[in-house]
């Protein structure tokens, strides 16, 4: 599905990066065959970057361009919320379905349809069908007793404006009449199999799998773009904010062709975040964006962690996830705050790690010990997650902050590179990587990722302080390259501090959002687009709850680009 | 040992007269009794390919045999089943190597059975064809419509079989559900399962007639993801037009979560659906590559992840070891489990291969030359088992120096399958033609 396209499309990103990161970082050679987790092959199918009308390298785009609009089909997450909501289903139904992991792209994107998830589609259909059909008001708008067709064709036009989240166009109504004929005629079933049978199909059908236009109108061109409808906004808004179908409001306004001034549509944005609905979908933001939830499967040596168990694993997703949503929601909302406040949400597990008597399971809001740690890069989610499975670990901590953070892009490792030695071996972390750090392909690569790593040397494999490292005494000192200019740092507390007001933290931060809303990476007809987000996120010194709604106002979320052969006749 | 060969044209074996002698009542009756009446059958068994993919090379010394024998360390659990073993030393990912993507060892699963390399930007890649399990069996389903054309099962990790350029095919990762594809409906009543496929029928009949319209104005790109999924419509419309085999389903654990259990449950369900002959090209990986998801073996006292364990290079190769050994010990299990069954003189294993590979040639250095197949059962007499075979630059290899390119592409070895599969050809995938003459009988 992807093409060479792709590869080219990330190299803006790229250039602005190293250029934005400092003139020092260019042209190093990536050296992370120890790292772990180095990505592996195969294109998530349905990826975003491939699209092939994204902007031509090189030359600027005009003010009105827009990015291309892969096409997208629900993710676990959001089917198991429309089901929810169409439905009133919440067995999570969805939790069943591959991991919508893509491997070119960091957040969730769901693949190709291959006949396995064709079957898993169809058979988890048929399930929602039977449930459903057992409460035939939950789908219902009448009562086939008093009219089976009248019923069925108000069924058809009303749950399928919900399932398909737009009015349905003439073929697909005829379509679904002539299914429900077929089922409740010539196969002779009853008028609620009937419905049943049509409830499987609708929920099979790519209207509602997928994230897309009505298929049977010409899209509608402004210049060199495409205007997506009322309807089309509606929806995204609402997947973007809540993960979800639109609510009625959302759907009224989409009626009501209050879905075209940017205004109206920053407006419909605010109402939303106000939701309880919007605090999932933020969660799932920074869940994907630090990867907290690949924590459930990652492996810590016992002896040197007995305390690493599966209530030490929830509790550092829910921690973690309960902070940045506090921060948010109820704490300002403002980037530096997430990346240096003073508190946490800690529970009786996580006590362990920081050293405190917190109680019980749930986790609540903690003061932290500000002279050993501060923020989200210091939450025992993160240094766990990008620890060693006996201690810590300088590179995938540096990378994860190089990649995360500030957008940096790593080439491929270079070849046979003896990873760094045991502990066994003597000397503290730093040292042993400090040596592995000087073999012949390394030294350029290391010195982009090492130093931001080396400073939370403080903090073992799971995330715990320390002052001493194999009997030595802890070295956290360094300097980084950042914004043009070259900052020291006594330990990780500084760092932060550095990075929770850096420009190029702030960019990426926002370039994240972007790339989780729109689910792909960014292209050159993106510029206004990151222009516009930009200047709407520094008018309120960085609060993040400024984001989503600019993102939902910019070109490229309500516009795209044209597909190569598209027909747009 | 006599083997049975089959015709190339391979008919259903013995299906009509084991359904006529054991009529309503299969899911009851011994397993013993099932194998005599296919035995009974007169138009001969047939050929089974199943592909078992895992990542992160080998431990080349413990691995490859100096004697020209197939017994090493890591291939001890096999060692029951020498005589029908065979040790393909030497293939390279060669077009990777040639594209300078020498040391993508992590990137190999769209390469290992399609003999195709795709660069997607980076170190990504896809497919650029269809793999070996893939082409088996659309060959086959030309001639029988099988319950299960193509059974794909990932354990974990990702998928290595593709039904064409770009497009995986996902792998089955439950156990319960899968014991409910293969053998569920062998216990629904005949007159009830008509009714049910007529309105399948007609469900799936309405979601292609929509997708067909949702992509009619879609760019390329887009285009071909609709294609994809309609196609995989077709392939459950022709699922439901083949009758279910009658079967004894096997008595398996599909509770568990636990990564052992699950191996073991999925390996003795396909074991029983090739001999059933509910299908007859399966692929299976039960582990991940790239260390994108990593596995863990905590039963074995390995405190870290199969990858991290991988890339500790020397340092790790006594875990490493300790894991290979375990991995090969799930390949004997299904290799045992076929070689059970009787079919005529020989057994399912005989006329069966099972052809094991991996994504590297060792798991430090991520090299793409030299990587380590393992071929078991001779798939009807094709190939000549009981020995390594060294190729190309690997003919003179002994103890240390198991590296380096072999200069032999693997497309060659996927040839040979295909062959032996009795689906003709002289090349696989791109870029290399010819065949593996030197493993045949």
């Amino acid at each position: 599905m992807r093409d060479s396209k792709q590869a080219i499309a990330g190299v803006p990103s790229l250039v602005s990066l190293v250029v934005g990161v400092g003139a020092a970082l260019a042209g190093l050679l990536a050296c992370d065959a120890s790292i772990g987790g180095d990505g592996a092959p195969g294109p998530g199918p349905l990826d975003g970057g491939g699209s092939s009308s994204g902007g031509t390298v090189g030359v600027g785009p005009a003010a009105n361009a827009a990015g291309p609009r892969p096409l997208l089909r629900l993710t676990r997450r959001e089917y198991n919320n429309t089901v929810r909501d169409l439905l009133g289903d919440t067995t999570h139904p969805a939790d069943e379905f591959p991991e919508d992991r893509d491997r070119a792209f960091l957040f969730r994107r769901s693949g190709l349809v291959a006949t396995q998830d064709a079957d898993l589609l169809r058979t988890t259909a048929e399930a929602l069908a039977k449930t459903a059909i057992q409460t035939p008001s939950r789908v219902l708008p009448c009562d086939g007793a008093s009219g089976e067709d009248a019923c069925a064709a108000r069924f058809i036009a009303e749950f399928g404006k919900r399932a398909y989240r737009r009015p349905l166009s003439d073929v697909e109504t005829m379509r679904l009449t002539a299914f429900y004929q077929n089922a409740r005629t010539t196969q002779q079933m009853s008028f609620n199999d009937a419905i049943e049978t049509l409830l499987e199909g609708i929920l099979q059908s790519p209207a509602f799998l997928y994230h897309w236009e009505s298929p049977y109108e010409v899209p509608k061109l402004d210049g060199a773009v495409v205007q997506l409808g009322a309807y089309d906004v509606a929806s995204r808004l609402s997947y973007f904010i809540w993960g979800t179908m639109p609510d009625q409001a959302l759907f009224d306004a989409a009626a009501a062709g209050k879905l075209t001034a940017d205004a109206d549509v920053a407006a419909q944005a605010r109402r939303m975040l106000a939701d309880d609905k919007a605090k999932d979908a933020a969660t799932a933001f920074f869940r994907e964006w630090l990867e907290i939830d690949q924590i459930a499967p990652l492996p810590k040596d016992a002896k040197s962690y007995p305390d690493y168990d599966d209530a030490l694993k929830g509790a550092l997703v829910s921690g973690t996830e309960a902070f940045a949503r506090s921060v948010l929601f109820e704490g300002g909302g403002k980037l530096e705050t997430l990346l240096s406040a003073d508190y946490t949400f800690s529970n009786q597990a996580l006590a362990k790690v920081y050293g405190t008597s917190a109680t019980g399971n749930t986790v609540s809001k903690t003061m932290l010990d500000t002279s050993q740690r501060l923020g989200l890069l210091m939450e025992p989610s993160f240094l766990t997650l990008t620890g060693s499975p006996d201690g810590s670990n300088p590179v995938k901590r540096g990378k994860a902050i190089y990649t995360k953070l500030l957008c940096g892009v790593l080439p491929p490792p270079p070849p046979n590179v003896p990873p760094a030695k045991p502990a066994t071996a003597g000397g503290t972390t730093r040292q042993r990587f400090a040596e592995h750090s000087q073999n012949e392909c390394a030294r350029g690569c290391h010195t982009l990722m090492d130093p931001l790593g080396f400073a939370f040397e403080h903090y073992d494999g799971i995330g715990r302080y320390r002052t001493m490292d194999n009997d030595q005494p802890v070295d956290s000192t360094g300097t980084i390259a950042l914004d043009g200019i070259d900052h020291t740092f006594a330990d990780a507390i500084q760092l932060t501090k550095i990075l929770s007001t850096s420009d190029t933290v702030r960019s990426c931060f926002a370039k994240q959002w972007f790339r989780f809303a729109v689910g792909r990476e960014e292209t050159d007809g993106d510029a206004p687009s990151l222009a516009a987000i930009a200047t709407a996120f520094a008018t309120n010194q960085f609060d993040m709850r400024d984001l989503a709604p600019a993102i939902a106002a910019s070109r490229s979320f309500r516009y795209r680009s044209l597909a190569a052969g598209e027909v747009t006749k | 040992m006599t083997l049975i060969k089959t015709a190339k044209n391979q008919l259903r074996f013995s299906r009509r007269a084991l359904l006529a002698s054991i009529g309503a009542s299969a899911a009851f009756l011994p397993l013993i009794d099932a194998e005599r009446a296919q035995a009974a059958g007169a138009d001969g068994f047939p050929k089974r390919l199943v592909t078992i993919t895992w990542g992160h090379g080998v431990c080349s010394n413990a691995f490859f045999p100096s004697d020209g024998t197939t017994n090493s360390q890591v291939l001890k659990p096999l060692e029951s089943l020498a005589a029908k073993t065979l040790v393909v030393a030497g293939v390279d990912y060669k077009m990777m190597i040639e594209q300078d993507k020498k040391y993508d060892g992590h990137f190999t699963y769209p390469v290992i059975w399609t003999g195709t390399y795709k660069n997607t930007g980076g170190q990504n890649c896809t497919s650029n064809g269809p793999s070996i399990d893939q082409v088996v069996s659309d060959a086959i389903a030309k001639e029988v419509a099988l319950q299960q054309p193509l059974l794909v099962i990932t354990v974990d990790g990702e998928s290595p079989s593709w039904r064409g350029a770009g497009q995986k095919n996902t792998g089955e990762g439950d156990t319960k559900r899968l014991f409910d594809k293969l053998f569920a409906s062998a216990t629904t009543p005949s007159a009830d399962l008509e009714k049910i496929r007529a309105k399948k029928k007609s469900v799936l009949d309405f979601v292609s007639g929509e997708l067909t319209g949702f992509s009619a104005r879609m760019g390329t790109e887009d285009k071909a993801k609709i294609d994809s999924h309609l196609e995989s419509i077709r392939q459950l419309e022709k699922q439901l037009t083949a009758s279910a085999m009658a079967c004894v389903p096997p008595t398996v654990m599909t509770g568990s979560k636990v990564f052992q259990d699950r191996v073991a449950a999925m390996l003795d369900m396909t074991a029983m659906a090739l001999r059933c002959d509910i299908t007859r090209s399966v692929s299976i990986c039960w582990a991940d590559d790239g260390g994108y998801r990593p596995i863990t073996l905590p039963w074995l006292d390995i405190n870290s992840s199969f990858h991290d364990v991988a890339h500790l290079g020397k340092d790790g190769y006594p875990d490493k070891i300790k894991a290979d050994i375990w991995m090969y010990e799930q390949v004997a299990r299904l290799a045992k489990s076929l070689d059970s069954a009787v079919e005529g003189t020989g057994t399912a294993l005989d006329n069966s291969v099972i052809a094991v590979g991996n994504d590297m040639c060792e798991g430090s250095a991520h090299y793409v030359g030299g990587i380590p197949f393992v071929l078991i059962g001779s798939c009807g007499g094709y190939f000549k088992t009981g020995r390594t075979v060294k190729l190309g630059n690997w003919a003179n290899k002994t103890g240390e120096y198991w590296n380096g390119d072999s200069n032999v592409p693997h497309n060659k070895l996927l040839a040979s399958l295909s062959n032996a599969m009795d689906v003709p050809t002289t090349s696989f995938g791109e870029g290399y033609a010819g065949a593996l003459d030197e493993l045949k009988a």
